[in-house]
């Protein structure tokens, strides 16, 4: 996306003004997507760790932004808010994944076998996947949310609190219930002998 | 959470998981932290037993996250083809298709 003719020198919310304005012409968006790509692509691979779905979930959040600019207040930074649209659309698609009972998105590890002393002597990554998936399943939003943005994407505390807006407590507190749910049904399905 | 007893027989519930992430995660006062190992060294088998259900569930984590240091050309060709296409939609004359994917809402 090489910069549009006098495009380059507006800034952008100008340039979002820009495409409100005119929105059958693609020059000014693509100018903000041409500037800020690389950002949105980093967010939804760190999310989905997965080229093919990060592409996907940007493509997916830049028709949003794009139908939706007119939503946008200037509150936060364009920048900043189109990568809370692709932190949502890769969420979403994680989500998505979860709830139908496919396989995950970006399979959090590589490993084949995981070796847990105790109740659970050994078992397959995919027995341990699939165990995840029904326990994620069960848990309530925020703190599905809460469990897919720091143990599963990675991001920390204070970045999880600061896209669900809310304080670190709050998603610490969200997290350890996660955390807590899905050992309880790993827990529950292992003395039962299903693992 | 209760406060330790000095009584080593006083009852004292069973060891939750949500009690051992918080001790794992560092966000328990002394004195709870006290009080939990307490009750662990009641059931140590059991307590062993979730630890390495936790374990278990550490290892699903991933691995540290590498910044990209680019987006690949076809993945912005691509990008850049559908919000012309999106264009084409919105011009003068044309419907646009509807909203209705990925919120902006945290």
């Amino acid at each position: 996306m090489s910069p549009e003719h006098g495009l380059a020198d507006l800034s952008d919310a100008e340039l979002f003004a820009a495409h409100r304005a005119s929105p059958g012409d693609p020059g000014p968006f693509s100018e903000v997507v041409r500037r800020h790509k690389l950002q949105l692509w980093s967010v939804a691979l760190q999310v989905l760790r997965d080229p093919d779905d990060a592409s996907d979930a940007v493509q997916s959040a830049l028709l949003f932004a794009f139908r939706s600019a007119h939503t946008y207040r200037g509150e936060a930074s364009v920048a900043g808010w189109l990568r809370t649209i692709v932190r949502n659309a890769s969420l979403k698609l994680i989500e998505a994944r979860y709830r139908s009972g496919g396989e995950p998105v970006a399979s959090p590890t590589a490993q084949d076998h995981i070796e847990a002393p105790g109740a659970v002597a050994e078992v397959t990554a995919i027995e341990l996947r699939s165990v995840l998936r029904e326990a994620i399943a069960q848990l309530p939003e925020v703190h599905r949310r809460a469990y897919f943005l720091v143990d599963h994407a990675g991001f920390s505390l204070a970045t999880a609190a600061e896209h669900e807006g809310v304080p670190i407590g709050t998603i610490k507190s969200r997290l350890t219930r996660a955390r807590a749910r899905i050992a309880e049904h790993w827990g529950s399905l292992a003395r039962e002998g299903n693992l | 959470m209760s406060t330790p007893s000095d009584d080593e027989n006083a009852p004292l519930g069973p060891v939750s998981y949500e009690e051992l992430v918080n001790l794992r995660m560092g966000t328990l006062s002394a004195e709870e932290e006290e009080s939990l190992r307490m009750q662990m060294q009641r059931d140590p088998e059991r307590v062993a037993a979730m630890l390495a259900n936790l374990d278990a569930l550490e290892q699903l984590r991933p691995p540290e996250f590498i910044e990209p240091t680019e987006v690949p050309g076809d993945v912005a060709a691509r990008w850049r083809k559908a919000i012309e296409d999106e264009a084409g939609h919105q011009a003068p004359g044309n419907d646009p298709p509807g909203a209705g994917e990925p919120d902006s809402s945290a």
